[in-house]
């Protein structure tokens, strides 16, 4: 089976964004604490319109902020390309 | 740790307390109608319950203070998501716990036996009690008993 993954920089945003704690993070999206953290330590993936406001917090583009990975869609898509 | 995993983790305590209260009560209610095991009966029946309401006192306390910021949220939407996955795996549960308690009757009392009437009820109240258990246990393992959420 293969291993679907959203991955996530928020950890590094955090601390680019005036060592931001997890707890203003939180307040500002709208989430409890152990939200952030479920979703910093990959345990939770979070909706689109928490993504959004996550990466609008950051003021980036939820791309830079959520990786998903697909080794399902990675691989059909090298074998398309060859 | 949030509003709902406290809640969760206070009604798991207040109900195994009410758990042993109960298996303990069995032993001392005969005490409760006899003149000189009235007193100390009293006595064991006066501690559960100051231990009992002493408890859902402070978890009261604990759930509903203050919060430290106005923006603050209690519940979102994993909390929400979590409840919903909680309420699914007691509502299986009840299933299960009917049919498997329906089917040991069967065993012992087999096809055309009979029991009394007051098994029935007594049945949907331990699985009404049970479903509490399973319901606050699913809350609980689903947060990571509180200690492995990736809190650092």
């Amino acid at each position: 089976m293969a291993k679907n993954e959203v991955r996530n920089q928020i950890r590094r945003l955090r601390f680019e964004n005036g060592e931001m704690t997890q707890q203003q993070l939180a307040n500002k999206t709208g989430v409890t604490r152990q939200t952030i953290i479920a979703i910093e330590s990959g345990k939770y993936a979070p909706s689109l319109p928490l993504a959004f406001k996550i990466a609008r917090t950051f003021g980036m583009p939820i791309e830079d902020v959520f990786q998903y990975e697909d080794e399902d869609f990675q691989s059909s898509a090298t074998s398309q390309d060859a | 740790m949030n509003k709902t995993q406290k809640s969760a983790l206070f009604s798991l305590i207040n109900f195994l307390l009410l758990i042993i209260f109960s298996v303990h009560s069995t032993k001392v209610i005969r005490d409760v109608f006899s003149p000189e095991g009235y007193p100390n009966a009293l006595k064991i029946v006066l501690f559960w319950a100051f231990l009992i309401f002493g408890f859902m006192a402070l978890s009261a306390f604990l759930l509903y203070r203050r919060k430290q910021s106005s923006a603050e949220v209690e519940s979102d939407e994993r909390d929400d998501l979590i409840k919903k996955r909680a309420v699914l795996i007691s509502f299986i549960s009840v299933w299960f716990l009917l049919i498997t308690s329906y089917a040991i009757l069967w065993h012992i009392v087999g096809l055309d036996g009979s029991i009394p009437l007051c098994i029935l009820p007594l049945i949907y109240l331990g699985v009404f009690f049970a479903v509490i258990l399973v319901y606050n246990v699913a809350v609980l393992i689903q947060y990571g008993w509180g200690g492995k959420d990736g809190e650092k």
